[in-house]
């Protein structure tokens, strides 16, 4: 009795595994081998002193992160981070919230001014970064060219060090803008009117709303955004590689690109993987900042 | 809801309002469109005229630059790979990802929680920490510098699986169910209830994935050499390095891109509302 | 305490439809109106006009004489409970009250005192810091009805606000609501579809229907005294019973004759059908579940049928029968089971009928 229990229960259990593994393994299985096996696998190169050519390599402990602390490029590009990231993330989330906030009710055009301004983030990076290479060509680009018509004097865009960064924060907003733009406009669609009305019963202006209606409400749709964008700030490569390849003189290598110069210029794969492994662990504070902050801001 | 109380300012103040609403929505779609505008522009021009900056319209547009694009360059070949290689991943990606949301909320099982943790861990993970590792997992089982690479490396969508996930959640709870006393199995009960029932978040999905696919650029940079296997931003880079020779040819580098750009843009306008709808509803606004 | 009143208030939306249409009605000081009718006859619309959330397209709203239709909401001093209660999700319950008085600029250790006091009025005392997404429907209720509250408004708006709340708190807050006016001193308007809600909360009832009002009366007179068959359809649970009836003269009495029986008139129903020449003609008859009785002997017999469902009720029960006049409803406190099938002969209390002009629908008497 006490046997058959214990059996039927261990038939329960198990019975319904085989559909559970054939409907969890065709994504499973390409998860481990793709994503988290080669995550494991970067943390486990970044301790050794490996070279890719070599079959053989040691164990170094801690030695890359060690040079890569003691190495000026790094924190260069760890600054060149910091300041993409900043340069991209504040633009497109102002600018984004102030154009859903014209478009979000319907009028003539508006419909093709959003499919407009949402065009560049379905276009290929490479090509339309082409295309920016093009506009800010130093002597005969159309960028210059307007800026002589300004009366502004012309500037060398992504041949100087000192503008490189900006020109490549141009594009990167300008191919963000619309996605950003499209998130607060189904966020602002979704704060309730009555709350509005209830607002303006209790004798709140216009000013009042926006800042103590509706940014409140759509403030997980800014937090979503802010870590999105940092996210993908961390991770742009096609931009850099077409518009400037990390130069002039370093000034536009973030941490992603020297990541690529190092194990796939260099092939000096235990830096290149220590790099990987600051990216990881920089997306996780990231991602523990936005989920601690969120607690304490974003409200439902 | 027809709530007009708000337009009760004074005239004049509209007017201003107006004026500013126009300026700033007329100045961010100059800068957005003028860049789609002048590779078109600049693609019909001659190689003087290019150069020549009071040119602004081409006086005698180069049509044959297009042609020779379309007819004599290996650009449409990479937008052949890039669209083939991308529907393939995308199909498996689809079903792959579909099978595993189903799991996760419609199927009981121990580790549940557990594997939805892991999930949810990558998705935000820089994906080019995985970029050494893989390459060499590809080279071990000789799939460099191949499509069957490309196509194998990206099989799993997990942006694709939240999006489902969350669309699958919103199911009336009784649905799968109902399905399963009716006899249907799990399989039938994925494709013959759900999916249909969340058609919109499938079309989404596969949307945003095949351009993300068709447009993607680093990684089938690394893992393929030879020109026969480049997608199109790869090939379109190799074009603009090698034979737009940085700087001499840029009538034909723009051309080329509008190729490239063009037809995007064309597909775009015809399924805008699966992305706009897709991006703000159901991508999953927790915060 | 305020007096408000419509005259000849239209809304017509820009697609030329009219959602409410010439509305005129006078609110005295302290009432506690009611509009009532089913969805979409235009009463929330009203409301909102009332509340300046939605402009007047024609007509003239007066509160205390003075003229508000281009007065914003806020300048109406008006308070209203949503729907949907409309709390600021990101805001504590006492940020949510004290929301109106903070805009205002009301000193700090005002704005304390008032909230502390309305919280306690509505025992929300414990819940002040909480915020709506933890608060129960019955809970956020309250708190709606604080935030409205603590403006000491001269008129208090309410949009269906029990709807969301299950049945069983939804009889509370009625309650609730009711203690509340008693307290207040001051005027209530109130949407509601549920006749029941109307009929114990309010001191006037104004039924609507299609943009227009039907009737206005206290609820005594709107369930006795129906002024057409809308209105005597709508009040009453359930539903009134209507059947058609010829009205003819008989041994020198009136009566309206039905398939299976007659009704006798009294003299005062004689008289108005004879006034209005109905002899002889068909009318409309309306009787309600309550005055509808099992006959006890054949001339009493009005409608003779078969028992479709019966409902026990506890106190009373309901008698479902298919008769010769369609189907007839009983609400009886005798409580002997009717079984299903079985032989019914029902009769009416002749002095409850209610006759309706089959044509306009209008009472020609009660």
């Amino acid at each position: 009795m006490n046997l058959s229990g214990t059996k039927r229960k261990f038939k329960k259990r198990y019975d319904r595994l085989p559909t559970v593994l054939l409907f969890i393994l065709p994504a499973l299985i390409p998860l481990v081998v793709f994503w988290i096996y080669p995550i494991c696998r970067s943390i486990y190169l970044s301790f050794t002193n490996w070279d890719f050519i070599s079959p053989t390599y040691k164990i170094v402990g801690f030695k890359n992160y060690l040079s890569l602390f003691k190495n000026p490029r790094f924190f260069e590009a760890l600054w060149h981070t910091v300041v993409f990231t900043a340069g991209t993330l504040i633009p497109t989330i102002v600018l984004g919230l102030v154009l859903a906030l014209l478009l979000v009710r319907s009028f003539r055009g508006s419909g093709i001014l959003k499919f407009i301004l949402f065009s560049p983030w379905i276009t290929p990076t490479v090509a339309i970064s082409i295309v920016w290479t093009w506009i800010f060509k130093a002597d005969g680009g159309i960028a210059n060219t307007i800026l002589t018509a300004l009366g502004a004097s012309p500037l060398k865009w992504i041949s100087s060090s000192d503008t490189a960064m900006l020109s490549v924060i141009i594009v990167t907003v300008w191919k963000s803008l619309g996605y950003a733009m499209i998130f607060y406009l189904s966020a602002l669609e979704k704060v309730p009117g009555e709350l509005y009305e209830a607002g303006a019963l209790d004798g709140a202006n216009k000013v009042q709303q926006f800042f103590d209606i509706t940014l409140p409400s759509i403030s997980p749709t800014t937090f979503f955004l802010m870590i999105i964008t940092m996210v993908n700030s961390l991770q742009a490569y096609d931009q850099i590689q077409v518009l400037t390849q990390g130069g002039p003189s370093g000034s536009t290598r973030t941490l992603l690109y020297m990541y690529y110069q190092l194990g796939f210029q260099e092939f000096n794969m235990g830096q290149a993987t220590a790099v990987a492994v600051i990216m990881i662990l920089l997306t996780v504070a990231l991602s523990v900042l936005q989920f601690k902050a969120s607690e304490k801001w974003v409200h439902y | 809801m027809n709530t007009r109380y708000s337009d009760k300012n004074p005239i004049g103040l509209r007017v201003l309002t107006t004026a500013g609403k126009v300026l700033i929505l007329g100045v961010a779609s100059v800068f957005t469109a003028f860049p789609f505008l002048w590779m078109v522009i600049s693609s019909l021009k001659t190689k003087a005229d290019i150069l020549n900056t009071d040119v602004f319209f081409p006086p005698d547009p180069q049509w044959q630059n297009i042609t020779g694009i379309l007819f004599d360059s290996p650009i449409p070949r990479y937008i052949f790979n890039s669209a083939w290689v991308s529907l393939v991943i995308v199909a498996i990606q689809i079903v792959s990802g579909a099978m595993l949301a189903y799991a996760l909320v419609f199927l009981k099982f121990r580790t549940r929680k557990i594997l939805f943790a892991i999930v949810m861990a990558t998705y935000m993970l820089p994906v080019a920490a995985t970029y050494i590792p893989s390459y060499i997992i590809l080279a071990d089982m000789g799939l460099l510098d191949s499509f069957g690479g490309l196509i194998i490396s990206s099989t799993v969508s997990i942006f694709g699986i939240f999006l489902l996930r969350q669309a699958f959640m919103q199911l009336p709870k009784g649905l799968v169910e109902a399905a399963r006393m009716d006899g249907a199995s799990h399989w039938r009960a994925l494709w013959g209830i759900v999916c249909p029932m969340t058609k919109a978040s499938f079309i989404t999905f596969g949307l945003m994935n095949f351009i993300s696919t068709y447009n993607n650029y680093m990684w089938p940079s690394l893992i393929t050499k030879t020109s026969d296997y480049f997608l199109v931003s790869q090939g379109l880079r190799a074009f603009f390095v090698r034979d737009g020779a940085y700087g001499t040819e840029w009538a034909l580098v723009m051309a080329a891109s509008a190729v490239v750009v063009i037809p995007l843009l064309i597909l775009f306008a015809f399924t805008q509302k699966w992305f706009i709808n897709g991006i703000g509803g159901e991508t999953g606004m927790k915060g | 305490m305020a007096e408000i009143i419509l005259k000849n208030i239209t809304k017509e939306y820009e697609n030329g439809f009219q959602a409410v249409k010439n509305v005129n009605l006078e609110i005295g000081d302290n009432e506690f109106v009611i509009l009532v009718g089913p969805s979409g006859c235009g009463k929330s619309t009203t409301l909102r006009m009332i509340a300046g959330l939605e402009d007047i397209s024609d007509g003239d709203l007066l509160i205390d004489g003075e003229r508000m239709n281009d007065v914003a909401p806020q300048n109406r001093n008006i308070a209203m409970v949503f729907q949907n209660y409309a709390l600021y999700p990101h805001m504590s319950v006492y940020q949510n009250i004290a929301y109106s008085l903070k805009i205002q600029k009301v000193p700090k250790a005002e704005i304390d005192k008032r909230v502390h006091e309305v919280a306690k009025s509505l025992g929300l005392e414990e819940l002040l810091d909480r915020r709506p997404g933890q608060l129960s429907g019955g809970q956020k209720q309250r708190v709606a009805m604080g935030r409205a509250i603590i403006r000491h408004p001269k008129v208090f708006l309410m949009d269906e606000p029990l709807s969301n709340l299950d049945a069983k708190l939804r009889g509370q807050m009625r309650v609730e609501i009711a203690d509340l006016y008693q307290r207040l001193n001051t005027t209530f308007i109130y949407v509601t579809h549920d006749q029941t809600e109307a009929m114990t909360l309010g001191t006037r009832i104004v039924v609507m229907r299609d943009g227009e009002i039907q009737q206005i009366d206290s609820p005594a007179n709107l369930f006795n005294f129906p002024c057409n068959k809308f209105v005597a359809g709508f009040i009453g649970t359930p539903a009134m019973n209507f059947f058609d009836v010829t009205c003819e003269e008989e041994n020198g009495e009136v009566i309206l004759r039905t398939n299976g029986g007659k009704i006798r008139m009294n003299a005062e129903k004689t008289q108005k059908l004879k006034a209005g020449g109905w002899i002889g003609k068909k009318l409309l008859a309306g009787i309600r579940p309550e005055h509808v009785v099992v006959a006890d002997s054949p001339e009493k017999t009005v409608f003779s049928g078969k028992v479709s469902v019966y409902e026990l009720l506890g106190s009373n029960a309901i008698v479902y029968s298919d008769t010769d006049a369609g189907r007839i409803i009983m609400n009886t406190s005798q409580l002997e089971e009717h079984t299903h099938d079985s032989d019914i002969r029902l009769g009416v209390m002749e002095e409850r009928i209610h006759i309706f002009d089959p044509e306009t629908e209008r009472t020609v008497t009660n």
